[in-house]
């Protein structure tokens, strides 16, 4: 086993084990949903985001990527793409990191200490500096609409209809005619 | 309380009652102070986790390497993470941890595929070499379609052949195929077939596949036998393909699955049908290839006399 595949499977494993829902995409170990939950006492308690990573060749040497399904009101998230501006997964990544800590300490962290002077959602990070009780409110209304646990699923099945139609476009069916057997 | 005088061992194999009485009597202690249960004691597993990379989380082996506050890294990871440490960011430097490497050398672990049934112990350096070669390692799946990365066991494999690749499998020793294609001009490496034969308590993969040697078209059934090397030379199987009086036949052993398709296939240790004789044994217009290779398995016996082979042949 090459050593990355070997680190990223004891990764997903102490993911799993850590009682996040995760679900993998084409039975392949790269890219797969992790369901996550709000961070307690924060505008977010409450929430349920479905996320999605993709974890390159070269992990835990490059940094995964991660992106919300759903769509979520944050000042460094991208309220159409659902991607994350956050420096410990882009810039400042180190192997050491693991997946466990993108969902317990960096995702929670940035989503109760925003960074509003490096926004990915300009209009997020305005109110933010303008109205904290305001952005709070649109947090809540967010939340309400798009993150409930019901939402999860669906959001995924609005994302992935298109991949799952050009899979069978490229279906190969010459195995199928090449021999037959008589016995 | 007297202390017990600790000796140090390289397997946990080694660790005698005396020891562990001493460890028990020493968590009851302090399960009655505070309620703390302290893990168990592994020292051996303790050293061989000193021993994993904590960056790919793989055994490491000479040269291991330290930054200047003493964090290791195996050589592979090292030329991965652009010169600096991962575990302070510190510049990495060229400094061994020999010190490591010395325990490393007096380690004894059992080889990792024990829970498939490998009992075997080896020296911390030999253990790499013996793994890449142990008997009881996985199969890799023998499907030739594409590169799939499934491992396992021979029941596992049939079954995952059977129910993910929608192979067929037959029972019996003997075959009768008919290989058929519209359009014989159509030479690519896609054009194959795979089906799995169960006879004499094993399994075994024959393939027939149209594919180039060099520019000309050619056409190739081989058999693969799933298990090892040496279990597969007690096999031996034919194939023949023949029509309008005239026959090709190939008799030879099968190859383990342990030699990838392709191996196999490139070294054209099988039945190799040239296209034009292919078509001609197709008859007709020569516009539609229509190939019935036949053939059948047997097991070699040895004859407790003489040590003469007798095939053995099943019905």
């Amino acid at each position: 086993m090459s050593s990355p595949s070997k680190r990223r499977e004891m990764d997903l494993m102490k993911l799993m084990m850590s009682d996040y829902k995760v679900e993998m995409i084409n039975d392949s170990m790269q890219e797969f949903y992790v369901d996550f939950h709000g961070p307690k006492d924060s505008a977010y308690q409450g929430g349920v985001w479905r996320i999605r990573v993709d974890l390159p060749d070269a992990y835990p040497y490059k940094s995964p990527s991660v992106g919300f399904i759903n769509k979520m009101y944050h000042p460094n998230v991208d309220e159409m793409s659902g991607s994350v501006c956050l420096d410990v997964i882009n810039q400042t990544w180190s192997p050491m990191f693991d997946l466990v800590n993108i969902f317990e300490v960096f995702i929670p962290q940035l989503l109760l200490y925003p960074n509003p002077s490096d926004p990915l959602n300009g209009e997020a990070a305005a109110l933010m500096m303008r109205d904290r009780t305001a952005y709070e409110q649109r947090v809540r209304e967010y939340c309400e609409k798009y993150a409930k646990p019901e939402d999860v699923g669906a959001a995924q099945e609005d994302k992935s209809s298109d991949e799952e139609l050009s899979e069978d476009d490229y279906a190969s069916s010459d195995e199928a005619i090449a021999g037959e057997a008589d016995l | 309380m007297e202390r017990d005088s600790f000796e140090c061992v390289s397997s946990l194999d080694g660790i005698d009652e005396e020891e562990i009485q001493h460890d028990h009597q020493f968590e009851s202690l302090l399960k009655s102070r505070n309620n703390v249960v302290p893990p168990a004691p592994s020292r051996s597993t303790s050293v061989h986790e000193l021993l994993e990379c904590p960056v790919c989380t793989n055994s490491m082996y000479p040269p291991i390497h330290q930054c200047q506050n003493g964090h290791t890294l195996c050589s592979t990871c090292k030329t991965r993470v652009h010169n600096r440490c991962p575990t302070c960011r510190q510049e990495l430097g060229d400094i061994r941890c020999l010190a490591l490497e010395k325990v490393a050398e007096s380690l004894e672990l059992p080889c990792k595929y024990g829970f498939l049934g490998c009992t075997e112990i080896f020296p911390y350096y030999s253990k790499l070499e013996h793994e890449a070669q142990c008997s009881f390692r996985p199969y890799n799946c023998p499907y030739a379609g594409s590169e799939c990365p499934v491992v396992g066991d021979i029941p596992f494999l049939v079954a995952h052949l059977r129910d993910d690749h929608k192979v067929d499998t037959h029972v019996g020793c003997t075959f009768n195929h008919r290989y058929v294609k519209s359009n014989p001009r159509e030479v690519e490496n896609a054009t194959w077939m795979l089906t799995v034969f169960n006879c004499f308590g094993h399994y075994f993969c024959l393939h027939f596949e149209a594919f180039l040697i060099g520019i000309a078209p050619v056409y190739m059934g081989f058999l693969r036998f799933m298990g090892d090397e040496i279990e597969a030379q007690n096999f031996s199987y034919s194939l023949e393909v023949g029509a309008n009086g005239r026959k090709l036949m190939w008799e030879g052993t099968p190859r383990s699955i342990r030699d990838n398709h392709r191996k196999v296939r490139d070294s054209h240790d099988g039945l190799i049908i040239q296209r034009n004789i292919a078509l001609f044994f197709s008859g007709g217009d020569r516009k539609e290839l229509k190939l019935r290779v036949t053939g059948r398995i047997w097991k070699e016996q040895q004859n407790p006399d003489g040590g003469v082979c007798i095939p053995n042949i099943c019905s």
